[in-house]
C-alpha cells in the first residue's frame, strides 16, 4: 500500500505542546477522528488537558477541530473519517470575550 | 417589597415630569433587576414598529439588586429599541453609576418623550429634576465628566447628539479617572438619548449599606463575600492578565481568528506589537469599578499618547482589521472614539469595509487605504459630525453598504456589525452571533472558552450555546460583570452558586434550575420583541463573507452546515422553524399571562 499521510496543524497553546505541524502516516486508507486523536495523545499526552477521549467519545475543552476547513461536528464528530491528504486544524480555546 | 429600592424613576422629557414607581413583587420575582426588568418593561411599553428616534421610544437605564451590597455588581445596563438594528438592544457598562443608582434607592430609570431643549437629569437626595444644559451642547464625554466631577456621570458625546446610529453611552469618562470608566457601546443607544435631547444623567447616591441591605443576614453576607473574593483572587485575577481583556489578542492571533482587512485573513505578521505584553509595558495605571477588586481598567501611554480603558475589541477592530499596527495610533483612536461617543467595534468594522471598497476600486468619490491613520482620524470626525461620506456611514454598515451597492463586503448580522472574532474556525461563535438577541454579538454565548467541556457534536454545541445565553441573561439581572465568568480560568459554576445565594439573602428563592429558567424567560422575551418587529429565520443568518472559504486557511462555514445547526438550535429552544417561540415554550418559561 502507498503511504497514507494526513497533516495536522496546531495553533496557539496547542502548538507549544505538540508542534505547529504534524504529519502522520496512517496504517489504513482511512481512520476515524477518534483514532487519529488517540495516536496524537499517545505521543503528546499533555494535550489531554484540552482534548481527551472518554467512553462517550471525544471531549474538548474549548477546542475546535476542522477537517479540510470544515468543522468536524458537521462531518460526524468523533466518527468523522480522515483520509490520505486531509488537513486537520486544531484550534485552541479562547479566554476573555 | 422583595428588596429595598425596587423602585424606578420614570422621567418624561416632553413635560419635565418625574415620578417614582415601585415595581410589583410579582414582576420583580420573575425578572429580578437589570436586563430582566428592563426587557420586561420595554416589551410591555414600546409599541411595535415605532421609529427608535421618536419620542415614543424609551430608554431604560438599570442596575441590579446586589450592587453596593456585594462586590463587583457595579454594571449598568442600557436597554432600548436600537436605531442601528431596529430591534431589541441592551448594552452593559462599568463605572460607578449602578452603585450610585442603588444608593439613590432606585433599580432603574425609564426615560421617555423628548425635550425641546438640551437637558441633564440630576438626581441627589435633595432634588430630582431636569436642568437646562444648553452649554454642554457639543461637549465630549470627557468634558462632561470634568464638569460634573463630584457626580457619577452617564453621558453622550457629539455623536449621540448628532444621532449617529452607533453612538454609545459613557460613564465617568474623565482624564484621570479614580474608578474605571464604562462604555455601553453597542447598538447606538447614545443616539436614542440624543434623540430625547438628554445630554447626561448626573447622580449622587445617599443611602447607607444598612438601609439597602435591610433584612440581609450580616454573617451570611460576610461569609458569601469572603468566599467570592477568594474565587476572584484565585480564578479570575490570573485570567484578567494585564486587564481590559487584552490577553485575548494573543490567543485570537495565534488561533488565526483575528480580524484582518475586514475579516479577509486571520492573523497579522506584526500582531505581537499589539498583544498584551506590549500593552502591559506601557500601562501606567489600572482602576476598578466601585466595589470590585479586579482593576481591569487600564490606562496606557505610548509616546505621549494616553488613553483609558483600552480593550481587545478596540485594538483588534481598529488595529489589525485596518492594518494600523501602532499602539500610539490605537491610543489616539480609542480616546477620540470615547470622547466623541461612538462604538469602537462598529466604527472599526465600517472603516475596514470602506478600505476594502477603496482597494477594490468600488468607491467613486472617496478613498481610504489600509493603514491610513490620518484619513481614518478625519473619517471618525466626519461620521460624528455627519459630514460628507460620514453622513452616510453614520447610518451604520447595513444602510451604508446598501446605498453603496456593496452588501457582499459588509460584515454584520441583523445590522449589528460583527466584533473581533472570525467564526470560521471557531464555528460555535457563528451560531452565537446569529442567535444573539441584539444582533451580531459575541457576549451572549462565548462558546470557545477552555473551562467549557463538550463533546465534538452539533448537539453539544447547540446545548452549550443555549445554556450560555440563558445563564448570561440571568447573570445580567444582578448585574454580574461579563468580564468575570469569561476570564475565569476554572468553570465559574461555584461562583454562580454563590451569586444565587447572594440573591436569596435579599428575599428571593432561586436555585440553579430556576435561575437558569429566569435567563431562558428573558431570552424568550427579547426574542418575542424581535419577532414582533418582524425577525424570522432569514435574519438569523451569516454575512456572505463567512460563507466563503477564507483565503489564508481555507476555513469555511457552508450554508447547509449553518442551517443544520440553526434547525437544531430552534428545536432545542422550543421555537418553530421560523424561530418564533412556541406557545408551550412560553408556558414553560413562565411568560404566558405576563405578555
Amino acid at each position: 500500500m502507498n503511504d497514507v499521510v494526513v497533516i495536522i496543524r496546531f495553533y496557539g497553546v496547542l502548538k507549544e505542546i505538540v508542534k505547529d505541524r504534524l504529519e502522520l502516516d496512517l496504517k489504513s486508507n482511512e481512520i476515524s477522528l477518534t483514532d487519529l486523536i488517540k495516536e496524537i495523545l499517545r505521543e503528546y499526552p499533555a494535550i489531554s488537558n484540552f482534548i481527551t477521549i472518554s467512553e462517550e467519545g471525544l471531549v474538548v475543552r474549548g477546542v475546535s477541530v476542522l477537517i479540510n476547513g470544515r468543522h468536524a461536528m458537521f462531518l460526524g464528530g468523533d466518527k468523522a473519517l480522515v483520509r490520505d491528504g486531509d488537513v486537520i486544524d486544531v484550534l485552541p480555546p479562547l479566554h476573555g470575550g | 417589597m422583595i428588596y429595598p429600592g425596587q423602585t424606578i424613576l420614570r422621567v418624561d422629557l416632553s413635560n419635565d415630569k418625574i415620578e417614582e414607581e415601585e415595581l410589583p413583587d410579582s414582576i420583580v420575582e420573575k425578572f429580578v433587576g437589570g436586563k430582566g426588568l428592563a426587557t420586561y418593561l420595554m416589551y410591555k411599553e414600546i409599541k411595535p414598529g415605532i421609529d427608535p428616534f421618536s419620542p415614543e421610544n424609551k430608554l431604560y437605564v438599570f442596575g441590579g439588586p446586589l450592587a453596593f451590597i456585594y462586590p463587583t455588581f457595579a454594571r449598568t445596563v442600557v436597554v432600548s429599541k436600537s436605531p442601528l438594528t431596529g430591534l431589541y438592544c441592551d448594552s452593559n457598562a462599568g463605572g460607578s453609576f449602578s452603585v450610585e443608582l442603588r444608593r439613590a434607592g432606585y433599580v432603574g430609570i425609564v426615560l421617555e418623550g423628548r425635550s425641546d431643549k438640551m437637558k441633564c437629569l440630576k438626581i441627589t437626595k435633595e432634588e430630582k429634576r431636569l436642568i437646562d444644559c444648553g452649554s454642554l451642547k457639543g461637549k465630549t464625554t470627557y468634558e462632561v465628566g470634568e464638569v460634573f466631577k463630584d457626580y457619577s456621570v452617564l453621558t453622550i458625546g457629539p455623536a449621540g447628539e448628532n444621532l449617529v446610529r452607533f453612538a454609545n453611552v459613557c460613564i465617568d469618562m474623565r482624564k484621570n479617572p479614580m474608578t474605571r470608566p464604562g462604555v455601553a457601546g453597542r447598538g447606538g443607544l447614545g443616539a436614542v438619548m440624543g434623540s430625547k435631547n438628554l445630554k447626561a444623567i448626573i447622580l449622587k447616591g445617599w443611602l447607607r449599606l444598612d438601609e439597602l441591605a435591610k433584612g440581609v443576614d450580616r454573617d451570611v453576607q460576610r461569609d458569601l463575600t469572603s468566599k467570592y473574593l477568594k474565587i476572584l483572587q484565585e480564578d479570575v485575577v490570573p485570567g484578567i492578565g494585564v486587564g481590559g481583556n487584552l490577553p485575548v489578542f494573543r490567543v485570537a492571533a495565534e488561533a488565526r481568528i483575528l480580524p484582518v482587512k475586514n475579516f479577509q485573513a486571520g492573523s497579522h505578521e506584526k500582531w505581537e506589537e499589539l498583544a498584551d505584553d506590549a500593552w502591559g509595558k506601557i500601562t501606567i495605571k489600572r482602576v476598578s469599578c466601585p466595589t470590585c477588586p479586579l482593576r481591569c481598567g487600564t490606562t496606557v501611554v505610548e509616546n505621549g499618547s494616553l488613553t483609558e480603558r483600552i480593550e481587545y475589541e478596540t485594538v483588534a477592530m481598529n488595529g489589525s482589521n485596518l492594518m494600523i499596527v501602532s499602539r500610539k495610533a490605537l491610543a489616539q483612536i480609542n480616546t477620540t472614539l470615547n470622547a466623541l461617543g461612538m462604538d469602537t467595534i462598529t466604527t472599526g468594522n465600517i472603516a475596514a469595509f470602506l478600505m476594502e471598497l477603496t482597494e477594490r476600486g468600488l468607491l467613486r468619490d472617496y478613498r481610504i487605504s489600509w493603514g491610513d491613520l490620518e484619513s481614518y482620524m478625519r473619517l471618525i470626525h466626519d461620521i460624528a459630525y455627519r459630514r460628507g461620506i460620514g453622513n452616510l456611514l453614520a447610518e451604520g454598515l447595513a444602510r451604508a453598504s446598501k446605498e453603496l451597492n456593496a452588501e457582499e463586503y459588509a460584515v454584520h448580522i441583523k445590522r449589528l456589525e460583527i466584533p473581533a472574532y472570525d467564526p470560521r474556525g471557531v464555528v460555535g461563535m457563528a451560531l452565537a452571533y446569529a442567535t444573539a438577541d441584539r444582533g451580531g454579538d459575541h457576549l451572549r454565548a462565548w462558546t470557545v472558552a477552555a473551562e467549557l467541556t463538550s463533546k465534538l457534536t452539533l448537539e453539544d454545541l447547540v446545548n452549550l450555546t443555549k445554556y450560555l445565553q440563558d445563564r448570561n441573561a440571568a447573570l445580567w439581572t444582578l448585574i454580574a460583570c461579563d468580564n468575570i465568568p469569561g476570564n475565569s480560568v476554572k468553570p465559574p459554576d461555584e461562583m454562580i452558586r454563590i451569586y444565587i445565594r447572594m440573591l436569596n439573602t435579599l428575599g428571593f428563592s432561586y436555585d440553579e434550575e430556576s435561575f437558569l429558567k429566569l435567563g431562558e424567560r428573558i431570552y424568550n422575551l427579547s426574542r418575542l420583541f424581535n419577532v414582533r418587529e418582524g425577525v424570522r429565520r432569514e435574519d438569523d443568518s451569516l454575512p456572505p463573507r463567512f460563507l466563503k472559504p477564507r483565503e489564508d486557511t481555507g476555513w469555511v462555514i457552508t450554508k447547509e452546515d449553518f442551517e443544520r445547526m440553526l434547525d437544531m438550535y430552534y428545536s432545542k429552544r422550543g421555537w418553530d422553524s421560523e424561530g418564533v417561540p412556541l406557545k408551550e415554550t412560553l408556558d414553560r418559561v413562565g411568560l404566558q399571562g405576563l405578555i
